[in-house]
């Protein structure tokens, strides 16, 4: 069953019993052009090497995913002929098997072989513009991933089509979070820490020092600076955010978001913000980015699927509503 | 305020010189040093281990000029209330009142007091509120060669002391404040604000974490650029008085002469230690009143880099400064202009080390420059180790390089950065948003969202905090214990972090170097001069325009 509630009184976080200050030691560097960061309570000489080591794969993860360069294997599928095969990595093959399940549980609102869309909208390199009606109408039936073929056994990959893309934005950040975290709690024996990419995908594990519930995450309001709308629990969870950006997409009037709506074509309007709290950050990801395309009424009808998955909510009308089982960690701020 | 710059700080430079030479009518100007790690404010009470008090200390100014103004600016009235001013100039007793327009950091009492200023009670000498039993505690800002004199005469009246650094103007003076403090049994701090700045515990905490490694050198530097032509702006309503070189470059050292301060004090200033008005107003200037740079700037980055490495006494020190810029008709004076200062410190494993080892060959490099001509690297403090280099850039940044590691080939390790936040204490740990949130461009244009690190407030530099603990401190005074240690050599009671013993260790680093400098000699330090009952000190010979007895 959904415990679906709408929240309307606010209600404040439990406040931890005054003690010393813990020091959080926060590693960043830049990849996916976005800021990466590890959060950990404590240092010590061996732990340097772990994150060197997180963010060395980092590096290789995004020199494999990136479609900004041409010799990444995300590239290299890009340029197969219709009906070429080839295998593919099993770091890729790892992301593959789960990307064709969001898609076919998400009712296609979750799909990474929406490349050509995404530039034709000027998301690839820019400027972003809405496209002419007459290319529009193509894009339906250039992307999706329903011209790929995916054979997880063999793994084994071929386009049904010729010229679809795959852009692995919706995903790949989560993915790699998880695969950092890898790195640095299961094989690293780093007790607590968290891994965030640029505040639209973390994961942390632990427990937070100096906290009573876990690690405490913000959400921001998605256009005004510094509001803060609700404030999650995150413990041995992962959290993913979209957020249509509203700034670069006008059209009669208003502005749109720049999430796309694979089965459209066209920005994916209604809602504002959603932020998804899931077992690992690859599965928050690519959820947050189907749900912003569902909106509230079809997210719910879908998301009994997973009794792990809790999201919140925000309308563009303001409206704030947080569906799931692990809604009591979603705590809804007035600021 | 490094020299090895990121990349992201290469590019900066790359416009600014781009823009320079495209457009010689306007100039270029470094952008802060890239993006750094921000500090969260949190809890500095809690840190340093001090509680509100119930009724606020009612406490007298002694001094208003520029620190003091600076001072009451960042002063927290419930725990230190002000009800009385002395400066035995005018233009800082209006000044102290009204607040500095320029400078929002002296906001002045009328600003922060409200009506209640009115109960100000504002004297032209210190001395006359030595009687007023009213009045608990004072807070000197006035120029070094009075510190000893004031501090001593306002304990011996029964007053606490904050005095502001450096604690005097030679070690004897030291020594004596120390030895009064005890038989009085006054608490003596000594304004060293760095002792109660979060980031420079947090620039610690790094240290003692050891992921810098081995730390083998330290540089601090202090560069400001005074070669500007000076323009008569800050004088607002006040004339100049006549007969005094004026300002010929910006220079905050050397100040203007208001006609004001030149009516009230002219033949009157030789009973308050001043040769002249001039001396008095632009005391830093001279050997007899002031320190010079390694007094007014270095002392605090010197006690920045004892603290770093483990609160110890450096073993010798080596000089070169001179007055190689300023002279006659360009706001000439007898401190130098330029010092270039070596310090051997004793590393963790050297005898005299925090380890008390057996390593005499442990040794730290501390170098100290400051400029009066160069402002390209500001000030601050970076600290070289064989894992990682520490920046602690204008008591607001940390930032963190670790070292390449040659084993590795993805990463260049110089990308990583790395900053230290005091744990959540209340605040998330980090905010999300979509990565096209505020403040992010869209990928295409090459940006990326900000590091989503938590709201970075400016960081206090500890003015606030160093007040606010020395009335805690004075609020749990037990005089009859004073400064009774246990066996272990330890006080009993809880004092300020900058003590006397603490504060004339940094004025024995400062002023050695000074010595040394004019004697052109290499000068190992005698951990006797650390001891406040041991007789010796580096600079017997000096002899202090006012003297304490």
């Amino acid at each position: 069953m959904l415990s679906r509630r709408d929240l309307l009184v606010p209600r404040p976080l439990p406040i931890p019993a005054q003690q010393p200050p813990i020091s959080l030691f926060r590693y960043r560097q830049t990849a996916m052009a976005t800021a990466w960061e590890i959060v950990v309570p404590a240092a010590g000489a061996g732990q340097l090497d772990l994150i060197d080591s997180a963010f060395e794969l980092l590096h290789q993860i995004e020199a494999r995913l990136t479609v900004y360069l041409e010799d990444s294997e995300v590239s290299s599928l890009n340029r197969l002929a219709k009906g070429q095969a080839t295998r593919v990595s099993p770091m890729l093959a790892s992301l593959l098997e789960r990307c064709v399940a969001w898609h076919a549980q998400t009712r296609g609102a979750f799909d990474i072989a929406c490349g050509r869309m995404i530039k034709s909208w000027g998301f690839f390199r820019g400027p972003a513009g809405i496209p002419e009606a007459s290319a529009l109408a193509s894009q339906v039936e250039v992307n999706g991933m329903d011209k790929l073929e995916y054979l997880a056994e063999s793994k084994m990959f071929t386009w049904k089509s010729p010229g679809v893309e795959l852009n692995l934005g919706c995903v790949g950040k989560g993915f790699t979070v998880d695969e950092m975290a890898a790195v640095l709690s299961t094989e690293g024996g780093i007790p607590a820490g968290m891994i965030q990419c640029g505040g639209s995908s973390a994961r942390a594990w632990g427990p937070c020092p100096g906290e009573v519930e876990g690690w405490r995450v913000a959400v921001r309001h998605p256009w005004v600076e510094g509001k803060v709308i609700a404030e999650v629990v995150v413990k041995d969870a992962s959290i993913g955010t979209s957020a249509g950006s509203f700034r670069h997409l006008l059209h009669e009037g208003r502005r749109l978001p720049h999430v796309l709506d694979p089965r459209t074509g066209w920005p994916a309007e209604g809602l504002a913000t959603v932020t998804v709290l899931a077992p690992d950050a690859g599965m928050a990801d690519a959820l947050s980015t189907a749900f912003f395309v569902l909106g509230v009424e079809e997210s719910a009808e879908i998301l009994g699927q997973w009794p792990e998955i809790s999201a919140l909510f925000m309308e563009e009308s303001g409206k704030i509503s947080v569906i799931g089982q692990h809604s009591h960690r979603f705590h809804v701020c007035c600021s | 305020m490094a020299i090895d710059l990121n990349p992201k700080q290469r590019e900066t430079g790359k416009a600014n010189f781009q823009q320079v030479a495209g457009d010689l009518t306007r100039r270029g100007f470094m952008k802060s040093m890239g993006v750094g790690a921000s500090v969260a404010a949190a809890s500095p009470l809690v840190y340093f281990g001090y509680k509100s008090i119930g009724k606020p200390v009612k406490a007298a100014l002694i001094g208003g000029g520029d620190e003091g103004g600076i001072l009451v600016g960042a002063h927290n009235p419930d725990f230190l209330k002000f009800v009385a001013v002395a400066d035995i100039r005018p233009y800082n007793r209006e000044r102290i009142m009204k607040g500095d327009p320029k400078v929002p950091l002296r906001p002045g009492f009328n600003k922060l007091y409200g009506p209640e200023s009115k109960d100000i009670a504002i004297y032209d000498d210190y001395r006359k509120i030595l009687d007023n039993k009213d009045i608990e505690a004072v807070v000197i800002a006035t120029p070094l060669s009075t510190h000893a004199k004031i501090a001593i005469d306002c304990m011996r009246a029964g007053k606490h002391v904050l005095c502001e650094k450096l604690m005097a103007w030679n070690i004897s003076q030291c020594k004596k404040m120390i030895q009064v403090a005890k038989e009085t049994g006054r608490i003596l701090s000594i304004g060293h604000q760095r002792h109660y700045s979060m980031l420079y515990a947090h620039a610690h905490e790094i240290l003692e974490a050891g992921i810098l490694g081995e730390v083998r050198h330290i540089r601090a530097l202090w560069h400001r650029n005074n070669s500007w032509p000076f323009r008569d702006e800050s004088a607002a309503g006040y004339k100049l008085a006549e007969g005094y070189a004026q300002p010929h470059f910006r220079d905050g050292w050397y100040p203007p002469i208001y006609d004001i301060d030149e009516k009230e004090l002219k033949g009157k200033t030789e009973e308050h230690g001043f040769k002249s008005v001039e001396e008095l107003v632009r005391w830093r200037l001279y050997n007899e009143t002031g320190g010079g740079l390694m007094a007014e700037l270095g002392s605090h980055q010197m006690d920045a880099c004892s603290i770093f490495l483990g609160k110890v006494h450096p073993l010798a020190v080596t000089g070169v400064g001179g007055k190689f810029f300023y002279g006659p008709g360009r706001n000439d004076r007898e401190s130098d202009d330029s010092i270039f200062i070596t310090y051997e410190f004793p590393g963790p494993n050297h005898p005299l080390g925090k380890n008390k080892g057996k390593d005499s060959d442990d040794i730290v490099v501390v170098t100290y420059s400051s400029l009066n001509t160069n402002s390209f690297e500001s000030y601050g403090e970076c600290v070289m180790g064989s894992r990682g280099s520490m920046v602690v850039e204008q008591e607001q940044s940390i930032y963190l390089y670790t070292e390449r590691d040659p084993n590795k080939k993805a990463t260049d390790a110089r990308s990583t950065e790395v900053s230290v936040t005091t744990g959540p204490g209340g605040k998330p740990a980090m905010e999300a948003s979509s990565t096209w949130g505020p403040g992010a461009g869209p990928p295409a244009a090459g940006g990326g969202a900000p590091a989503a690190g938590g709201p970075g407030a400016a960081v206090s530099r500890g003015y606030k905090e160093e007040m606010e603990d020395f009335a805690y401190c004075i609020r749990e005074w037990d005089s009859k214990l004073g400064y009774e240690k246990d066996p272990a050599g330890r006080f009993k009671q809880r004092l300020p972090r900058c003590h006397g013993e603490v504060a004339m260790a940094d004025a024995i680093i400062a002023l050695t170097a000074n010595l040394s400098m004019k004697s052109r000699q290499r000068i190992e330090f005698n951990e006797n001069w650390f001891k406040g009952d041991a007789p010796e000190v580096p600079d017997k010979d000096t002899k202090p325009r006012l003297n304490v007895t």
